[in-house]
């Protein structure tokens, strides 16, 4: 048996360029159709998972996937517009509790989500260590950017300025890290969060300054029109909300104007749920209230079809490359009659010359298989968040 | 036979302990599991939830007592007391102003005075100031004694009940008619505060503290309002300056009962007083109590 195995080694050493592209196409046209399959099935179910916690979504005018991956994934590079009043008017109905989420801003890689305290306890999510945010301009951070940050209680976050050379537009904010969420497997582990008050001072509705009132700030002071101080421009504004200067933040105008990306409707039945539904579909025109799961569901089923064709293509490379390898194997043990012969002259049995035939080809399914096998492994611990990033990019 | 009978005995008794040990768990969850409560931020909206609610849903006031529910800033550990609140009942008017800058869910915050608005009394020589290419300006803030007017202490009622019978449906029809008491009882001490009105008729009227403009506007009892604490006795000139221009028929109204030194200089200046407090803060008594006492005062 020894000998053979020699014999068998030597031989694939000799042809190894032949058998690794042969073991490359075959490990290939194995692995991918499994992949796909593995990738869809399980973003399908995740993407569903998340639509299906979230029933309804309120938000502007627009496309609803946007609106659906942006209140979801946070993920929307522009979101739509809503007005802060639509947070009352949803729970004047009576029907829900509504949970604003403006997730315009971003800290580096991240979302910054700003919403309010009942988004945590919707979502199940825990403090793996720190508290909830209390106070304008605290955040807390989802794991996942705990962990590739290096950040935890009691460090800095800065939100990210949309454009360098928008000077007059939106300042960084240094917002302190007061509690980082326990993993959840969701967006939510890579998401910033803050009050949605403290994402109206990051895009400059809110600030804080020193008191134009005090001597010090007299060379700040345009001019007095009766009761009221119309400042010049150096009045120099905070950067960092602390227990010093939170009194002196404010916001100018009406939060109710002010801007969010959308609504979770948080109804306690399925009918209150439903009568949101219908009451803002027969009365409002100028927002859209969608079923999250049933856009899902729609985009998923353009992902199944592209899949499906994907699948058909590769069982049609697949059924190519079985024939393309049969035609070597074939092909092979023809070129090898004389080394048959030879091996038959030097006294080996027809047994042994038919084992040392097989040899490649046994070796070349064999070691095919077992790299789909890990491929296949591989995929279905790391697939899926490839996937996500490029469903949702 | 018997030892092994008390073996067994004992093994059982082992696993029953053992079992007992495991079931007490569930049966201290009751007590971990966070019960459902309001927090009210002043003396009258703790009351008027009370007096709807009953004991069915703990009413929180987490104020400490000595400190004026006005003047109140909530430290981290109140706001998450305030963040787990199924109701947070505010004034409005201003009453709590940290509000603008802590993290609460909109939907369970209700503010109290809010219908009312139109009525809210914006105080004067407050500096506003404005800065930037929007050019708003901000409020300089309103009086915030709102319940001192009958009228808007129901308004105020109305929207607590309105408030938690939208949270508890089940108890709707109870909550209307503890309501229909209520607004009877507040009733009562409008028609008192009128008939002290018609008593003090024109005579010149001094507050302790301009805590009292919904009161003067609502009952015609215009007056001129000092920064006297009850507790600390004016200086000289504080005294100089309300002698000044003193009228013989004047009459003082503190919002607590003052210090005797105090009592006996009005005694001397023969200033009459009597305490109207308007019942912000937790006390001995309730609000109703408090407004009922304030009426019983003899002048």
């Amino acid at each position: 048996m020894g000998d053979l195995f020699y014999l068998g080694s030597r031989y694939i050493s000799h042809h190894r360029a032949k058998l690794l592209v042969l073991i490359f196409a075959i490990t290939l046209v194995s692995w991918l159709p499994v992949a796909i399959q593995i990738i869809v099935d399980q973003t399908a179910e995740q993407l569903l998972d998340r639509a299906e916690s979230t029933p309804l979504v309120i938000g502007a005018p627009g496309s609803p996937l946007e609106l659906s991956l942006g209140s979801l994934y946070f993920r929307a590079k522009t979101p739509a517009r809503l007005d802060y009043s639509e947070v009352k008017k949803v729970e004047a109905t009576g029907y829900a509790r509504a949970i604003p989420l403006y997730y315009r801003f971003r800290a580096q890689d991240y979302p910054i989500v700003g919403t309010s305290p009942d988004y945590f306890s919707y979502r199940g999510l825990q403090m793996a260590s720190g508290r909830p945010v209390a106070l304008l301009g605290e955040a807390v951070i989802g794991s996942k950017v705990a962990e590739v940050m290096s950040l935890g209680v009691g460090d800095h976050i800065i939100s990210s300025p949309e454009s360098v050379f928008d000077l007059a537009g939106v300042y960084p904010l240094k917002m302190p890290v007061v509690g980082v969420l326990a993993a959840s497997f969701s967006p939510d582990d890579e998401a910033v969060f803050v009050d949605v008050k403290t994402t109206w001072v990051i895009q400059g509705l809110g600030h804080g300054h020193q008191d134009l009132n005090r001597q010090e700030a007299v060379g700040q002071v345009l001019k007095r029109e009766g009761d009221n101080l119309v400042a010049n421009a150096s009045v120099r504004q905070f950067n960092e909300i602390t227990s010093d200067n939170l009194e002196s933040f404010h916001f100018h105008g009406d939060n109710a104007s002010f801007p969010i990306s959308a609504i979770i409707p948080n109804a306690p039945d399925e009918k209150s749920a439903a009568l949101l539904l219908g009451q803002f579909q027969e009365e409002r025109e100028d927002v859209q209230i969608v079923r999250s799961r049933r856009v899902i569901a729609q985009l998923l089923d353009t992902v199944f079809t592209v899949r499906d064709y994907i699948v058909v293509g590769i069982a049609v490379v697949a059924i190519a490359t079985a024939i393309v390898a049969l035609l070597v194997f074939y092909l092979s043990l023809r070129l090898r009659s004389g080394e048959r012969f030879t091996l038959a002259r030097i006294g080996a049995s027809r047994l042994q010359v038919q084992i040392l035939m097989a040899t490649e080809v046994v070796f070349v399914l064999l070691l095919s298989a077992a790299l789909a096998a890990l491929l296949i492994t591989l995929t279905r611990q790391y697939g899926i968040s490839l996937m996500q990033q490029l469903l949702l990019a | 036979m018997f030892k092994v009978s008390r073996k067994l005995f004992l093994l059982i008794l082992c696993f029953v302990t053992l079992a007992s040990c495991g079931q007490e768990q569930p049966s201290q969850q009751p007590a971990n599991v966070t019960q459902a409560y309001i927090v009210a931020v002043n003396n009258p909206l703790h009351y008027f939830a009370h007096r709807l609610l009953g004991d069915r849903v703990d009413v929180r006031l987490p104020v400490p007592d000595d400190i004026d529910p006005a003047q109140w800033q909530p430290l981290v550990e109140d706001l998450l007391q305030l963040q787990g609140a199924e109701l947070v009942l505010l004034n409005g008017a201003g009453y709590s102003p940290w509000v603008a800058n802590v993290s609460l869910a909109s939907g369970r915050v209700v503010i109290t005075a809010e219908t009312a608005r139109d009525q809210w009394i914006e105080l004067e020589g407050q500096v506003t100031h404005s800065h930037g290419p929007e050019g708003d300006h901000a409020h300089g803030g309103y009086a915030f004694t709102t319940w001192m007017d009958m009228s808007l202490a129901k308004i105020q009622a109305r929207a607590v009940a309105t408030a938690i019978a939208a949270r508890w449906p089940q108890w709707s029809g109870d909550i209307a008619q503890r309501l229909e008491g209520l607004l009877a009882d507040i009733d009562e001490l409008d028609e008192g505060y009128r008939s002290f009105a018609t008593q003090a008729g024109d005579r010149q009227l001094i507050y302790s503290h301009p805590v009292y403009q919904y009161f003067e506007r609502a009952y015609g009892l215009a007056g001129r309002s000092l920064h006297w604490e009850a507790g600390e006795m004016p200086v000289e000139q504080e005294w100089q300056a309300l002698t000044e221009n003193l009228e013989p028929n004047a009459l003082f109204i503190w919002e607590a009962e003052p210090a005797g030194e105090i009592a006996a200089r009005m005694k001397a200046l023969g200033l009459q007083y009597v305490v109207i407090d308007p019942g912000a803060n937790r006390a001995e008594r309730d609000w109703l109590e408090q407004q009922r006492k304030n009426l019983s005062g003899r002048f």
